[in-house]
């Protein structure tokens, strides 16, 4: 059986959040927190750390847009909002706030259960593009650095490329430090002179 | 200063700022912030945006409200809560007049030209400090309680303290933004935290105590909590201070530190202190400028509360670490978060070089607690206190042309005038003590 998905639900009417909480577990998801504030919404996600979180776009203390702006800004989990409106300006504000899906009540099941599992699946899809990105602006980087410093060993030393390339990657696998670092370092000692 | 401006322009773009924040403070410390698009960026670091000065506490009459700010560009930073629309940057600002002249209203323009005082006698002044505040809840209106344990028992997850997790990601915040951690604990009293980051020179100091306090409430907020760097938020524990170390270089030497006296003390470092110790009285209305701050300044709580100094004893007001060496410095115990640190640090280091420039001598080191000595004792040993409350403090501040020159008389008129009203409007409430102490008897 796959793991199941933990969820933190904050709803500030008792009776529809019971009704979600419900939904989700006869949908085999894990209740694993419910609040009736923004506030201790908050307080719960940070502290057993969601793989969801469904939340009211109106929540005394804290919106539901200002908690998903938070949840999204320090990637903890894709938000799901509900409302009973869905007026321009709010969703404008979901979109900034980056919620993973907006949900109108009343809310069944049948628009419930797809909502949640596309969020998921986009959530983890956006994870693993932002991981990506993240690796290839830093090989992308060194590549401009370890230029720049073949530069500077071919142009002080009479170097070809190939050779300037080769001195780079010795010194890094002799030093047991990355070519990235020896490219800095040669860059900072050819600023001082 | 242009390559320094094109590497912001590009640090910009690589990271995907969209909005810079500019930043300067108040006369009374209070952090504002005027938010630009990134496409004005370089318009801003030319120093040719202009906001109204009229709006903001201390600066201006209506008449000349026409500011610009400039930005120091040794102050670009990002933001590390990063919202997904674009990151955002800050610049610290100074103020300037339409003419371009320094704008006397401008704190941070006070603690550059005392600072340029103490470089006229070759000395540079190094800081650092030990804030400390405390982490409350909030209630499920979003309102700050005084509370520091969760009531409804939700966190029962977490060991010791829910502040731990905030604790730490304020810890990774600021060094993220550059700050250099020296230490970071829970304090003595429950919900009490400190934070000490690297000495550095005073202007860069000041600066990192206002974005300190910005982050720390930020990232607070962000966890449901809410930080307040209040001095006494509770009576009968700990208020918060912000103990500074501060020291003097001269020629890339620590000018307190003298390895041929027997306490490797230099004259300087006595007179530095014979001068803190003249003007601390004055002092104080700056380091600790609320009426909440002398509540703070009582005896048995860690505070000092007596004009003494020591080199072990942490009862006195001023003490000096027993590091010596280029780390060699002196420590005033009184300041604290709640002043303006600009002010504050300008207000003690020319009360120090008053103390050189006329070679005060400080009187002899108390090594014994001072605490604990009766009101005749300390009167026998001529060990006066600290002002006991605003109103006296400010009176001192009032007589003593030092630190009156070292603010400026545009920051000192608004000053006093902003913390005598502060004073009055407090004098005149009815407080619930009182309420409770008279209601019933009388």
């Amino acid at each position: 059986m796959p793991r199941q998905h933990r969820v933190v639900i904050a709803i500030n009417d008792d009776a529809s959040r019971k009704n979600i909480g419900a939904m989700l577990q006869a949908a085999e998801f894990l209740i694993i927190g419910e609040a009736t504030d923004g506030i201790t919404a908050l307080k719960l996600i940070r502290v057993r750390q969601p793989d969801l979180v469904i939340a009211e776009v109106f929540l005394p203390a804290m919106s539901g847009l200002e908690l998903a702006r938070i949840v999204s800004d320090d990637k903890l989990a894709p938000v799901v909002l509900i409302s009973s409106n869905y007026d321009h300006a709010t969703l404008e504000e979901a979109k900034l706030a980056g919620a993973f899906g907006y949900l109108v009540k009343p809310v069944g099941e049948a628009s419930l259960i797809p909502t949640v599992e596309i969020a998921l699946s986009n959530y983890s899809e956006v994870v693993r593009l932002e991981e990506q990105v993240k690796e290839l602006q830093e090989k992308l980087e060194t590549r401009k650095i370890v230029e720049k410093a073949k530069g500077i060993l071919m142009h002080t030393l009479g170097l070809t490329e190939a050779e300037a390339f080769r001195k780079i990657q010795k010194q890094s696998m002799n030093k047991r430090i990355s070519m990235r670092a020896v490219a800095e370092a040669i860059i900072l000692a050819h600023s001082l002179d | 200063m242009e390559q320094q401006k094109q590497e912001i322009m590009e640090k910009a773009r690589q990271l995907g700022v969209k909005f810079v924040r500019l930043q300067f403070t108040d006369v009374l410390g209070v952090l504002k912030n005027v938010a630009i698009p990134v496409e004005q960026l370089e318009k801003a670091l030319d120093g040719e945006l202009m906001f109204d000065g009229s709006s903001i506490h201390g600066f201006t009459r209506i008449h000349e409200s026409d500011m610009y700010l400039r930005p120091d560009p040794n102050t670009f930073t990002i933001f590390p809560w990063r919202p997904r629309d674009g990151a955002v940057a800050r610049l610290i600002c100074d103020v300037y007049n339409p003419d371009g002249s320094p704008f006397a209203g401008c704190p941070r323009q006070t603690l550059r030209r005392v600072l340029a005082e103490a470089k006229k006698m070759g000395y540079t002044m190094y800081v650092g400090p030990e804030l400390e505040f405390f982490l409350f809840h909030v209630d499920n209106e979003g309102r700050p309680l005084l509370e520091t344990h969760d009531q409804a028992g939700y966190f029962d997850l977490a060991p010791v303290d829910k502040g731990e997790n905030a604790r730490r990601e304020i810890v990774m915040a600021l060094e993220e933004m550059g700050f250099e951690i020296e230490m970071s604990h829970h304090e003595v009293a429950p919900g009490q935290h400190e934070i000490d980051f690297k000495y550095s020179d005073a202007l860069d100091c000041a600066d990192k105590i206002v974005t300190f306090k910005f982050v720390v409430r930020t990232i607070a907020q962000r966890h449901g909590l809410h930080a307040t760097f209040m001095p006494k938020p509770v009576f009968g524990i700990n208020g918060s201070g912000m103990h500074t170390n501060q020291s003097l270089f001269k020629n890339g030497e620590n000018a307190f530190y003298d390895p041929s006296t027997p306490d490797q003390l230099s004259q300087e470092c006595y007179y530095y202190v014979g001068g803190l110790l003249k003007h601390a009285r004055a002092l104080t209305a700056v380091t600790n400028s609320t009426v909440n701050s002398y509540k703070r300044l009582v005896p048995g709580y860690e505070a000092p509360v007596y004009l003494a100094w020591a080199q072990a004893n942490r009862s006195a007001l001023i003490r000096i670490p027993a590091k010596r060496g280029l780390s060699t410095r002196v420590e005033l115990r009184n300041p604290d978060p709640s002043c303006n640190p600009y002010l504050a640090l300008a207000a003690m280091l020319a009360a120090g070089l008053d103390g050189i420039k006329n070679k005060i001598q400080p009187p002899k080191q108390s090594e014994m607690d001072i605490y604990h000595l009766t009101t005749e004792q300390r009167e026998e040993m001529g060990i006066p206190s600290l002002p006991g409350s605003l109103k006296e403090a400010l009176d001192e501040l009032k007589q003593d042309q030092v630190i009156i020159n070292a603010l400026g008389d545009h920051v000192f008129e608004k000053f006093v005038e902003a913390k005598t009203q502060e004073w009055d409007c407090y004098r005149m409430q009815v407080h619930e003590w009182e309420v409770r102490e008279y209601l019933t008897k009388y």
